[in-house]
């Protein structure tokens, strides 16, 4: 039992010795055992230390474990970092999120931003706000590998051979071609227009006999009527604007040609030429020019084998 | 006697925070009684102060980690206590003479004990203490208890029940006086 009020602690304070004396005679009774022993033992539990019988206590117990020792181990630093356990795992996962999402940005702001063909992607390579980067579809290595081989730019006959373009399928190109770049094809395709019309003219002639005579004629005539034809200094073409859907001299192939195209969508570029070949073998000079023209429009950086011309 | 009992309360729960099980025997074995005949006295069922001593000892385990030695530690434990107390009171619906005003002096009706009005041994004398501890209303009795199982001060008895000091002080007068007057007759 307690001592009672401290002596001489406070003596103003109420109090009654001999009531005091006699209460503390009287009042003995103490908690049963069976509670003594399931608090001891979870304090031993909290502690991290063994269950230990109640008449240690007062023995061997009691030696042993002088104030400020600390026999059963638990080590100060865990009782200490207990309570910061939950802050610090959030703080860490914070910084690790933030870390990551910095890096992954930066990455991205670090991609080089060289053009993707002679028509001056630039813009939109580099355009922030255009949703889709057209060199975040594929990875950083590879895109970084297609950006070498692609800017060397050379004349589409250069070498004689192709451009170190034949792994890049036309599915990644594509990719790498939205509706922006279009434009791009188109200023590409013209440049080279003038140069294979007469050429491409005078076989279809040969052929079928449906061209008119004059290429340069037909070239004028093509610029006049499509009207909702952009240029280059137009600006972007519509996704729906290809050639083989404007009305130009080979109308009557346009059809067969545009169907072979969307074939051809997901083939690699050799596909493309051996169709274009197996066409003109078959006498369909028309389609087979349509089809070379969309090839073009698709893959403005190939070099264009001497086979498939006409 | 091992050394840890020397220290203080606080020293000793310091010692448990820091994992030293042989601080907190020792500071259990000083309290345990005291605690026990104050819940005791307050909800006069054995069975109910028991489950309740447990409890209050459960919440100091649980939250040692944080124990930090601002006041007495006797303070501390019996704040707990009153607090253990209120909640059994809301639980049970503890219809006995609950108010705590200290302008009521009136007898309790609950009688711990009924001694004969015989004059016998100290033994008897005691009983009858007893009996009239049981007997004052509510908040004289904590106090009273308080004083004499807790070895607290009118301060440290107005800080463990949360009224002014002289709240407590005024409680514990009452009490005296109500015991002195009950055992007058046995002196």
């Amino acid at each position: 039992m307690n001592e009672g009020p401290r002596n001489g602690m406070r003596m103003e304070e109420p109090i009654d010795p001999e009531l005091a004396s006699l209460y503390r005679e009287s009042a003995r009774e103490e908690p049963p055992m069976h509670v003594d022993a399931a608090i001891l033992a979870a304090a031993r539990r909290e502690a991290g230390a063994r269950p230990r019988e109640m008449a240690q206590e007062t023995g061997e117990g009691a030696a042993s474990n002088a104030f400020g020792s600390r026999p059963q181990s638990s080590a100060p630093a865990a009782p200490f970092l207990h309570p910061w356990r939950l802050p610090l795992s959030i703080a860490a996962v914070i910084v690790l999120s933030v870390s990551v999402v910095t890096l992954m940005t930066e990455q991205d702001a670090d991609q080089p931003v060289t053009p993707l063909r002679a028509g001056g992607t630039q813009k939109e390579a580099v355009d922030p706000a255009g949703g889709r980067h057209p060199l975040v579809a594929t990875p950083p290595s590879r895109d970084l590998t297609e950006e070498r081989r692609i800017e060397p730019q050379p004349s589409p006959k250069h070498d004689g051979g192709r451009l170190p373009l034949a792994e890049v399928t036309a599915p990644q190109l594509r990719s790498s071609t939205q509706a922006p770049t279009e434009h791009a094809s188109e200023r590409a395709r013209d440049g080279r227009r003038d140069a294979l019309e007469s050429e491409t003219a005078r076989r279809d002639q040969a052929s079928n006999g449906a061209r008119p005579a004059a290429p340069a004629a037909a070239l004028a005539k093509e610029k006049e009527g499509t009207e909702a034809r952009p240029t280059f200094r137009d600006g972007p073409v519509p996704p729906a604007a290809s050639p083989l859907m404007r009305p130009n001299g080979l109308a009557a192939s346009s059809g067969s040609a545009s169907v072979l195209a969307g074939e051809y969508e997901h083939q690699p570029p050799e596909k493309w030429g051996e169709k274009i070949v197996e066409l003109r073998r078959q006498g369909r000079a028309a389609e087979a020019e349509e089809l070379l023209a969309e090839f073009r429009r698709r893959f403005p950086q190939y070099a264009v084998p001497r086979e498939w011309m006409p | 006697m091992a050394s840890n009992a020397d220290g203080n309360d606080e020293e000793l729960m310091l010692g448990y925070r820091n994992g030293d099980v042989g601080a907190f025997d020792e500071l259990y074995r000083r309290h345990k009684g005291g605690l026990y005949r104050y819940l005791l006295r307050q909800c006069r069922d054995a069975a109910a102060a028991a489950e309740m001593l447990q409890d209050i000892w459960m919440n100091i385990i649980r939250t040692r980690s944080s124990y930090e030695a601002t006041a007495r530690f006797s303070t501390y434990l019996y704040r707990l206590a009153h607090n253990r107390l209120i909640d059994h009171y809301r639980k049970s619906a503890h219809v006995v003479n609950l108010s705590f005003d200290d302008r009521q002096i009136a007898e309790s009706t609950v009688v711990y004990h009924e001694q004969p009005e015989v004059r016998y041994e100290r033994k008897q004398r005691a009983a009858r203490l007893l009996a009239l501890v049981d007997a004052l209303p509510e908040a004289q009795r904590e106090a009273f208890v308080l004083q004499h199982e807790g070895g607290m001060s009118v301060e440290e008895i107005a800080t463990a029940t949360g009224v002014t000091r002289e709240t407590a002080k005024s409680r514990l007068r009452y009490a005296l006086a109500k015991l002195r007057l009950g055992m007058s007759e046995w002196r």
